[in-house]
């Protein structure tokens, strides 16, 4: 299995070379786990700096308990707060872990505020997570919205 | 691309430490980087495949580990491995018992108690079970009183067990040709296998089909069948193939009539029977008398028995040649076994050449009944063991040991008051014992459990312990019989005239002038036993030689003038007490060390504070200025030195300071009035004696320095300690 992982790495790297070698003031570079393919080069696309931040944030943020195996400390959980009552417990619930869970696991982004709303016409919960990068006074904002689908 | 230095560490198996070697190999690249950051996609990626390399690593390992008999875990596995050496594993084993059946009716000649009756009884768990004899009993005259003139059938062999029976018919086309009996319960010692020609025809039920065992002993024709243990602890039976065994032949019918048992829970039945209360019973005008209570009954081997006898029994090859041959053999047929010793019989005293010795211990009480010593020499090892040597099952022998602790604590490292110490060092002995001890070849080694002592709490400073051994005499009350009791181990005997280091309990017998007295035994320490008692608070002899001792051996030999005619406790045992020559004791031959759970008195714990004993100290006058180890008696009668190292009182809680000679002992102080047996040569060896020490014999010299009481004689109250 680890041969088969190395191989394909080597080959994804030939196709990002040159691209990576064009452009290297990537400082954040990630793999997109759309696995969407590049329409020209078809090669797996690259998340970079604030995106590959942010689709950080969202894999901690979307992770429930234990689905990261051997790190149960892993996880964002805002997933069981769909099935709580909607209310400001389940709002406040959701920033603290939304909070925690970046502080511990994602070192990069510095949390300006997270804004949690609850829409009950819709059984939605929208979740928007200002942040900015360590040494960098851009602020980005991410926006997650729950929904339940039974 | 960059240049990989870095190779994939491939001995990881725990998940971290594979991620961790994916994570140093991705570092040799630049087109990933997040894949040090937990929310990275590249770090999800990382767990699935070390997951999946770890989960693969893992069922590698467990693989292998089932492989081989020592690793594996899983019974299926070891039952399999086990086939590799000829061995099949124990099934549960049927409890038997030997019974008289008394008929309220008139004897009639001729007639027989049939085969595969019932008799049923309610085991010490409260269930009832079911009993059968397997073979017909000649029914004959009963002689006894209770029964004059009415039918008996003696000496029934019974087995606890259902019959059962199942049939299957012969199909050559399946490609396993194994018939599985449908219950885990089999008893596969009784398994009884028939053999029709078809269902329609009956031809051949009556032809005997026996068990095989060696397949270099069958012939084609041989009607033999197999037996092995299959998957989930279920036994199957299969057939010779035509060239080794007899080959079964389309249609045939085959009739699996097995015994379905409760092992171990149908053991001892009719243990505490009385003519009022009979354990067994049978339908009809009879009652049942048992002989021997139940026994013998087991569960099925375990995983750990399996793997410890599995290539053991490989090495015996069927055969009983060595003393483990023996063990293996036995322990595995009889599994009511918790611990055993062979030996031959040129270890014995005098020796027995030509003889094997086992000594078992069973699990379910002290002693082997009498059929179950036929039944593993007749059923077992005869048929085994080499021609010219005679097996014999004899019982183990108990040692008990008396400790008495005295613990030295420091009250200030503890929470603990000092009875909270003084439980948890007790249980912490009698834990040491149960551990270590209680099994053959087992010795009780004295600095092992000082140790252990010394472990029991972090406020322990230390302890000092005496050691006595006490051996148990069953006497025949009021028969004129000698005994022998052999402690095998030495006695403590520095010197001819030493004072009695064997003492015994109290029990009844006539003094040469016919009347009764409460009298116990005790070594003259010259190498005679006496006997004593008690007048007026002080000692007179009854009888001055009543038997020998040889101390070297550690064994007493009561001659017929030792006749005890009631035992004063109401039991059936005279205890004997012995001063141990070695701290260390040893287990020999059929030796086992124990100790009774039933006397308190047998492990004594008394607690010292450090306080304490610098009080005592304290008021030590004059003898610190020698040291710590030796010091003047503060109270004491007369001016004796007493040896620290020697002395078993020094350290005793009431401050009182008395003759360590009644604790090792056991005897008491006495006055003077007893005098010394005549001096007469022992004829044992070991027990001769030497020429008396200056100031008379019973002035003890050693340890003691100087010792005031050396000019009074025989008297028991001058002595130093040992």
């Amino acid at each position: 299995m680890a041969s088969q992982f190395a191989r394909f790495l080597h080959i994804l790297h030939f196709r990002q070379i040159n691209r990576h070698m064009r452009d290297k003031k990537y400082k954040f570079s990630d793999l997109d786990l759309s696995f969407t393919r590049n329409p020209i080069t078809g090669d797996v696309p690259l998340k970079t700096n604030y995106e590959a931040v942010k689709r950080s944030i969202r894999n901690l943020v979307m992770t429930n308990k234990y689905e990261r195996p051997f790190q149960p400390g892993l996880f964002g959980g805002i997933t069981d707060q769909l099935f709580e009552l909607a209310g400001p417990f389940a709002v406040i619930e959701t920033k603290d872990r939304i909070k925690e869970v970046i502080q511990d696991f994602e070192p990069r982004a510095i949390v300006e505020d997270v804004r949690v709303a609850i829409i009950s016409d819709t059984h939605q919960m929208v979740a928007t997570i200002i942040f900015r990068l360590e040494n960098d006074d851009r602020i980005e904002t991410l926006n997650l919205a729950l929904e339940r689908l039974r | 691309m960059a240049t990989n230095d870095k190779n994939l560490e491939l001995t990881e198996l725990d998940f971290l430490n594979i991620k961790e070697s994916l994570k140093t190999y991705l570092k040799s690249q630049e087109v990933f980087k997040d894949y040090d950051f937990e929310g990275s996609g590249l770090s999800i990626l990382l767990d699935v495949l070390s997951y999946n390399t770890h989960y693969m690593g893992f069922y590698a390992n467990m693989v292998a580990n089932e492989m081989f008999l020592d690793s594996a875990v899983m019974r299926d596995s070891v039952v399999s491995l086990s086939k590799h050496l000829g061995y099949t594993p124990t099934s549960k084993k049927s409890a038997f018992s030997t019974i008289n059946v008394k008929y309220n009716t008139t004897y009639e000649s001729g007639t027989y108690l049939p085969a595969f009756t019932t008799f049923t009884a309610t085991g010490p768990d409260g269930t009832n079970y079911t009993f059968f004899n397997k073979t017909p009993v000649l029914i004959e005259e009963d002689t006894n009183q209770d029964n004059l003139g009415n039918g008996i059938a003696p000496n029934v062999s019974i087995y606890e067990g259902l019959r059962r029976t199942v049939s299957f018919v012969y199909d050559s086309s399946v490609s396993n040709k194994m018939f599985r009996i449908p219950d885990v319960n089999v008893d596969t010692e009784h398994l009884v296998i028939n053999v029709q020609t078809s269902t329609s025809d009956r031809s051949g039920f009556f032809d005997t089909w026996s068990k095989g065992t060696n397949f270099t002993d069958y012939k084609s024709t041989d009607k033999v069948w197999f037996l092995q243990e299959s998957k989930d602890n279920f036994f199957e039976v299969y057939f010779g193939d035509g060239i080794v065994g007899q080959e079964l032949a389309d249609g045939n019918v085959i009739t699996l009539t097995y015994v379905s048992s409760a092992g171990s829970n149908a053991n001892n039945i009719g243990k505490n029977e009385s003519t009022a209360n009979r354990a067994f019973s049978i339908s009809g005008n009879a009652y049942v008398e048992t002989i021997d209570f139940s026994s013998g009954g087991s569960d099925p081997e375990d995983i750990k028995n399996i793997k410890y006898f599995a290539p053991r029994t490989f090495q015996a090859q069927d055969r009983a040649v060595t003393a483990i041959d023996y063990e293996t053999l036995v322990a595995k047929e009889y599994a009511d076994v918790e611990t055993i010793n062979v030996y031959g019989g040129e270890e014995e005293s005098p020796p027995q050449y030509g003889k094997v010795f086992i000594s078992i211990k069973p699990e379910s009480g002290k002693y082997l009944n009498e059929s179950a010593k036929r039944n593993i020499i007749n059923d077992i090892v005869k048929s085994k063991n080499l021609v010219s040597i005679i097996p014999e099952v004899i019982d183990p022998e108990y040692l008990y040991l008396l400790l008495d602790t005295e613990v030295l604590y420091n009250p200030n490292k503890t929470l603990l008051s000092p009875q909270a110490v003084a439980i948890l060092t007790e249980a912490n002995i009698k834990s040491y014992i149960d551990t270590n001890l209680e099994k053959f070849e087992q010795d009780m080694v004295f600095s092992r459990l000082l140790e252990k002592i010394d472990e029991t709490e972090d406020s322990i400073l230390g302890n000092q312990t005496t050691i006595r051994i006490q051996k148990w005499l069953y006497p025949t009350l009021g028969a004129s019989t000698g005994y022998t009791i052999n402690f095998k181990n030495p006695i403590f005997h520095p010197h001819d005239g030493h004072m009695p280091v064997i003492t015994s309990t109290n029990f009844k017998h006539l003094d040469l002038n016919g009347k009764m007295q409460t009298a116990f035994a005790e070594d003259d320490g010259r190498g005679f036993i006496r006997l004593l008692y008690f007048e007026k608070g002080t000692k007179k002899i009854l009888n001055s030689n009543v038997g020998a001792v040889n101390y070297k051996k550690g064994k007493i030999t009561l001659s017929s003038s030792f006749v005890p005619v009631s035992i004063d406790d109401g039991s059936e045992v005279i205890r004997f007490t012995a001063v141990p020559d070695d701290q260390d004791v040893l287990a020999t031959n059929n030796l086992i060390l124990t100790y009774d759970e039933l006397d308190s008195d047998s492990i004594k714990v008394s607690i010292t504070t450090k306080a304490l004993r610098k009080e005592r100290y304290d008021n030590i006058s004059t003898s610190l200025a020698i040291g710590l180890d030796r010091y003047q008696v503060p109270t004491g009668a007369d001016s004796t030195i007493i040896d620290r190292s020697q002395s078993s009182s020094f350290y005793s809680g009431d401050g009182s300071v008395s003759n360590s000679d009644s604790g090792q002992g056991g005897t008491g102080v006495v006055d003077g009035t007893v005098q010394d047996p005549p001096i007469i040569p022992p004829d044992e060896e070991g027990t001769s004696i030497p020429p008396s020490p200056p100031g008379g014999a019973g002035g003890d010299s050693d340890g003691g320095g100087s010792d005031g009481g050396g000019s009074d004689g025989g008297s028991f109250s001058g002595g130093g300690g040992y």
